[in-house]
């Protein structure tokens, strides 16, 4: 018998004792982050996101006060109700003059929240600006909050014990002359690792960590600044 | 007919009436309304039009609802009247103060449904119109339009309306010349410059129809640089 056949056997082996340094390394690096802790440097990391993983942000505000920052998304829902506005004609031209920049839904959207107003950005498939809405405090005072669940569109990507990862949404809807327009609002800024920080476990963790502090803290103070906009 | 007699207007850029033309102090009079008429492709120097008179009956009453004297007048005053209104200056506060606007809209705007409305859609175009006509560098600071506001939108209209009235038979000659002395008078007290009146009525037309002024930007140009144009030569008001 060839020792050929042993080879198969040594790769399996070896990729289950990876897979259980891995996960050993993943639960170590993990039992020491606390979140709780974390959650106590928010402005700390705020400030430092702003000025390094999210500057684009800085930029685009054009000077303008950054009191919170998340990630968001388009839902599928409203970019189909946008292609029906733009395939329609404009019934509605309010509506219709926000709608049209809403037709892109993977690439990454971000909310600001800034003084009175939340700036709602797109960005192309390079990260580079597309778009930019806001909506003034009267559009936000009369839009509705509802919780959202985990981001559908990232489900299925990830496995059952990544799940944690994947940020939950609250949908806003705005009214828009009447019309509904919904937007989502993530719990943490969206993370992808970055091919430097591939093998490294434990900076991975703590950026995500550095992400969903600043990113959950969106929704707390935007309710905050607006009480009415209570989860229905 | 009407409609092909427009095209081939649009072409002659800039229309002058060389039988019956008006000149002088009266003349600066009638350029109050040059924008709109420039718009419509009409004489530029006359109180008559020069349109087709299916055109002037379609604008009277399909884009004003003027269909008679006591109509005309009414809308007319009513043109006359939009720079005094005084919740535009709570407006045009809040735009220029935006840690602030919430509370300067809220506690100073008319609560009335509709009116409240009203006003913060207007403010929102202000939100949109203004960065806009920043970067296509019609105006390079709010301090211009806070001065002459949309006069030039409002008196201008005023002054073209009232020459199609006057075609249309609603006004008689001397009414129209009093109107349009009136419109001229009134706009002085916002505008010093012809420059400025353009520039003001293109952010008038901005705020009411939003974006994709290039069509105004270019009759302002059009106006104000072209050789046969009557504003050519002239600097103030």
């Amino acid at each position: 018998m060839s020792t050929l056949i042993f080879i198969p056997i040594v790769l399996v082996i070896a990729g289950i004792v990876f897979m259980i340094y891995v996960n050993k390394k993943h639960k170590t690096a993990k039992g020491e982050i606390d979140l709780n802790f974390e959650r106590t440097k928010y402005d700390q990391y705020k400030q430092e996101l702003l000025a390094n993983d999210f500057s684009q942000l800085k930029h685009w505000m054009k000077g303008k006060a950054i009191d919170a920052f998340t990630s968001a998304s388009v839902p599928q829902s409203t970019s189909s109700k946008v292609q029906e506005i733009v395939t329609d004609g404009l019934k509605n031209a309010a509506l219709s003059t926000i709608g049209v920049k809403l037709r892109r839904v993977e690439t990454d959207c971000f909310w600001v929240l800034s003084g009175n107003d939340l700036h709602f950005f797109t960005t192309n498939t390079v990260g580079e600006l597309d778009e930019h809405i806001v909506f003034d405090n009267f559009r936000i005072e009369d839009a509705k909050l509802e919780y959202g669940g985990v981001l559908k569109s990232q489900l299925g990507v990830y496995s059952k014990s990544s799940e944690e990862y994947l940020p939950k949404t609250h949908v806003i809807t705005f009214y828009i002359d009447g019309s509904p327009l919904s937007l989502e609002i993530h719990d943490r800024l969206n993370y992808v690792t970055a091919p430097e920080d591939m093998l490294n476990l434990k900076k991975q963790l703590e950026t995500r960590a550095k992400y969903q502090v600043v990113g959950e803290r969106f929704l707390d103070i935007l309710q905050n600044k607006v009480p009415h906009l209570k989860v229905a | 007919m009407g409609f092909f007699s427009k095209i081939l207007n649009s072409f002659q850029r800039l229309r002058l009436n060389n039988h019956n033309a008006i000149r002088g102090y009266l003349l600066d009079h009638l350029l109050v309304g040059s924008m709109y008429a420039e718009q419509q492709s009409a004489y530029l120097n006359s109180y008559e039009t020069g349109l087709n008179r299916s055109n002037i009956v379609t604008l009277a009453e399909e884009y004003w609802g003027i269909y008679n004297r006591e109509q005309a007048i009414e809308v007319l005053q009513n043109l006359h009247d939009r720079n005094q209104d005084e919740n535009m200056e709570i407006v045009y506060r809040a735009f220029e103060d935006s840690e602030n606007y919430v509370d300067i809209l809220k506690s100073n705007l008319p609560k009335e449904e509709g009116f409240f409305e009203h006003y913060i859609d207007l403010f929102r175009q202000l939100n949109n119109t203004v960065p806009e006509l920043m970067e296509q560098n019609i105006i390079t600071d709010f301090s211009q339009i806070k001065k002459t506001k949309d006069s030039g939108w409002n008196y201008g209209r005023g002054a073209f309306l009232a020459r199609c009235c006057y075609d249309l038979g609603y006004l008689s000659e001397n009414e129209l010349k009093e109107y349009l002395e009136k419109c001229h008078t009134d706009l002085k007290k916002y505008c010093t410059t012809w420059k400025e009146y353009t520039t003001s009525y293109i952010f008038g037309r901005a705020v009411w129809g939003g974006s994709n002024n290039s069509g105004m930007i270019q009759i302002a140009n059009d106006l104000l640089t072209n050789d046969n144009s009557p504003l050519k030569n002239k600097t103030y008001l």
